[in-house]
């Protein structure tokens, strides 16, 4: 074993035991974050000064229950204290120890003792558990642990000073605590020979983590050392519980508990059967509403600051690829990231809140029996349904769902959901084919209709995908629920504020390169090889109506015209439209032209691209929308030459619109699974399994409505 | 019908009535969810009691420790408890 770096620290405890509070409090700072390779788990690491103005590294402890290495967070939480991940190993603990819900929280704060390492413990929310009714002797609890207890109100910062203090000292006399409970002789035995085999310097905390934990035993080799019987755990587990039952015993007294709480009279309402599904409902909407319509704004603020820059750019710098590069290339690239977070800080906000409240736990509790037939759990829901809005906060938010495996799930289906960036792809299409056709019923738009069935498309695809992965690649039984419901709490501001800031940081630099780098690939696809029209030719017509025009207006409008069948020229042959052709073949079956195919192309930097994209490649100027008439007729005028018929039927517009709902085209989504899933092959698989799902419902859509004599 | 569920020497904590005081006789469960169990605080002798239960019968809501769980039926079947006695 290592040796403890004496200017390292641990911040360890249960989740929702006040230890982000502390946290602040100590380091005053968001501190560095990242990620342990391999593992998902946040990792976090800042600098604090002692009272005796020393400066020690601060290290979060995932918040766990346990050290016994069952789930990601414990694993990780066991190798950070241990020194194993993450650089060398604390030689300093600090305990956080929710007061007011003792037995459970000492049971992690005596498994931390027994590692051997020096251990403060940090008494957290002694106010809440004096309004609770609960009394704690801290001298006492100090005794009958053996190591310094100091009661804090880290919001309040009341303790905080003592709390350091009690570093230093600790620091300074170096006192190692030890084991709580004894074993019968043979345990005893056991875990003596294990700490033999390790080495003369490990603990007892160690020895016992050897011995229990599968990636323990399995590296133990020694075989008289391997046949521990599964029953040590749990007598492990008893004698320490037991431990922790006489401590709270002599050192607290909750026989003035008060019979309800503030959280029960809450919970009365927010998890009831009727009352608490209804607020579930409301809160949903509400944040639906925040991050669909309510970022909108900022959204805008953030198109027009990137529009503003790219003309800024457009009046220093000459015309040619440079100014290309930077306009079309790098400002939409960094458009692209922005873009995201009024969506992503929205979500997250909601996220935070509902999290420090304690809302989230109950949430997840109210959602899980609908979510299960899936195969999913309820704390699935909330990022599947901001995949609505966009698919990249649902998947970042996917971090909250328990286990690897139904994380995995609910990442690889949300992009599914109909995201806003959709919506203009069929609001064009509708437009276009749908416009004309009479109400259904007399009163339901066609047009109405038709959009919502892509929506609900889009949901029973998430469906079914879920529940074949379930069963297939990611398979695992219904997992288990063992969840606290932790006491209702006021959202602490600085603790949501820091968040925020951290998701935006994180996702601008580590995601948005990867973005950027996309989208000035996708640039010089659309861009390269240059040219449009014959000089020549371009020269010629030009000339023509220099002298043939009557008015200067008109003469504007021919030449606007000729500039957009230039361009549109250009993007046949541009390498995206080469790829068009190439791809035509293979979309030919799903109804789709070359021209399809270069929109098909361009919409992987984003799907609302494919619009813009379209209107170029139809020659009909440069900025179209989906409400614009013009693309919208260009699109009906297109007949095919051999047939004499249009070309864009409603038929093909159903397939388009079927293949945008399924289709993964978002470069962006590809970045951030690529980031949250830490590989190269959940997001190739998902591009995959999207794509070819997407295609294989076109061609049947299509297909099917040939036969059938439609379009 | 959950309160008719057939109550064996030891009803599981799935089967307790709401607001039942009872204490936990046995975590029936054995590996690693087991042991979860255990170390949330589901330990022999611990005082505990069913709160309420989802739509649908499930999950519920378990006091246990002074705390509150939610806790699948599943699970809940196996860890055996002993109700007190009615006053």
């Amino acid at each position: 074993m290592t040796s403890a770096d004496p200017r390292r620290i641990a911040i360890a405890g249960n989740p929702n035991s006040g230890k982000t509070t502390i946290w602040n409090a100590l380091t005053g700072s968001a501190g560095r974050v990242g990620n342990y390779p391999g593992v998902t788990v946040e990792r976090l690491e800042a600098v604090m000064t002692t009272e005796s103005g020393e400066e020690l590294n601060v290290v979060d402890v995932p918040g766990c229950y346990s050290l016994t290495a069952r789930s990601a967070e414990e694993e990780v939480a066991h190798d950070v204290v241990t020194g194993r991940l993450g650089g060398s190993r604390p030689g300093i603990v600090v305990a956080v120890v929710d007061a007011s819900n003792l037995a459970r929280n000492l049971y992690l704060a005596l498994q931390l003792m027994e590692l051997g390492e020096p251990v403060v413990v940090a008494l957290s929310m002694v106010d809440v558990a004096a309004e609770l009714g609960i009394r704690i002797d801290v001298d006492r609890l100090t005794r009958e642990l053996g190591v310094p207890v100091v009661p804090v109100v880290g919001t309040k910062g009341e303790g905080i000073a003592e709390l350091r203090r009690a570093i230093d000292r600790a620091r300074s006399n170096g006192e190692r605590p030890g084991r709580s409970f004894r074993m019968g002789p043979e345990d005893e035995a056991r875990i003596d020979r294990v700490r033999a085999a390790l080495g003369g310097t490990s603990s007892d905390g160690e020895a016992i983590f050897w011995l229990t934990s599968d990636v323990g035993r399995e590296t133990i080799g020694d075989d008289a050392l391997r046949e521990v019987d599964e029953a040590f755990g749990r007598r492990v587990i008893l004698a320490r519980y037991a431990a922790v039952d006489g401590i709270c015993n002599a050192a607290s007294d909750d026989r003035a508990r008060a019979a309800e709480t503030r959280t029960d009279r809450v919970d009365r309402v927010l998890t009831h059967p009727l009352w608490g599904g209804l607020v579930f409902v409301a809160l949903m909407a509400t944040i639906f509403q925040a991050v669909f319509w309510w970022a909108q704004p900022m959204i805008e603020v953030v198109e027009r600051a990137v529009d503003l820059a790219a003309g800024g750019v457009r009046a220093v710098v000459s015309p040619g690829p440079l100014r290309d590069l930077l306009t079309d290339g790098v400002l939409a690239g960094v458009g692209n990231i922005l873009v995201f977070l009024p969506q992503i800080l929205m979500l997250e906000l909601a996220m935070a809140v509902l999290e420090d409240t304690g809302y989230m736990s109950r949430a997840a509790y109210l959602m899980d029996r609908v979510m299960s037939p899936v195969g999913l759990q309820g704390k699935a829901f909330i990022p599947l349904m901001s995949a609505f809005a966009c698919a990249i906060p649902g998947i970042m938010a996917a971090r909250t769902v328990e286990g690897k495996k139904d994380r995995l799930v609910t990442i690889l289906v949300a992009p599914l959901m109909s995201c806003s960036a959709r919506l203009p792809v069929y609001t064009l299409v509708v437009a276009a084919v749908f416009s004309t056709s009479p109400p259904v019923a007399g009163v339901l738009s066609v047009g109405g209709l038709v959009i919502a069935s892509m929506y609900l498309l889009g949901i029973a695809a998430a469906i079914a995908v879920a529940f074949v992965l379930k069963k297939t690649l990611l398979r695992s039984g219904r997992p288990a629920l063992v969840m606290e419901l932790p006491s209702y709490k006021r959202p602490g501001g600085s603790i949501v504020w820091r968040r925020l800031w951290r998701r935006a940081r994180d996702f601008t630099t580590q995601t948005g390169s990867v973005i950027l780098a996309l989208s000035i690939l996708l640039w010089a696809l659309l861009a390269f090889p240059r040219g449009g029209l014959a000089p020549q030719a371009l020269a010629r017509r030009t000339d023509r109506i220099e002298q043939t025009s009557s008015t200067a207006r008109i003469r504007a409008a021919r030449l606007e015209d000729l500039a957009d069948e230039d361009r549109a020229a250009h993007l046949s042959r541009s390498f995206a439209g080469r790829i068009g052709h190439a791809i035509e073949p293979l979309i030919r079956p799903l109804g789709f032209d070359w021209r399809i195919g270069i929109g098909l192309v361009a919409s992987f930097a984003a799907r609302e691209v494919l619009v813009s994209t379209l209107g170029q490649v139809y020659a009909v100027g440069e900025s179209v929308d989906e409400r614009s008439l013009g693309l919208r007729r260009a699109l009906l005028r297109d007949v095919d030459p051999r047939t004499g018929r249009p070309r864009f039927t409603p038929l093909v517009g159903i397939s388009l619109m079927v293949f945008f709902v399924l289709a993964c085209q978002c470069l962006s989504t590809v970045a951030v699974v690529r980031r949250e899933t830490n590989s190269i092959r959940w997001p190739v698989f998902m591009v995959l399994y999207m794509n070819t799902l997407a295609w294989i419902a076109s061609f049947v859509v299509f297909q099917a409505g040939r036969l059938a004599g439609l379009g | 019908m959950l309160a008719n569920a057939a109550r064996t020497a030891c009803p599981a904590l799935a089967n307790l009535d709401c607001g039942r005081a009872a204490v936990v006789e046995e975590v029936a469960q054995t590996g690693p969810l087991g042991d979860r169990l255990l170390e949330m605080g589901l330990t022999p002798g611990a005082p505990v009691e069913v709160v309420r239960r989802a739509p649908f019968g499930d999950p519920m809501q378990v006091r246990v420790r002074g705390y509150l769980l939610a806790i699948r039926r599943a699970q809940a079947e196996q860890v055996l408890v002993r109700p007190r006695r009615l006053r």
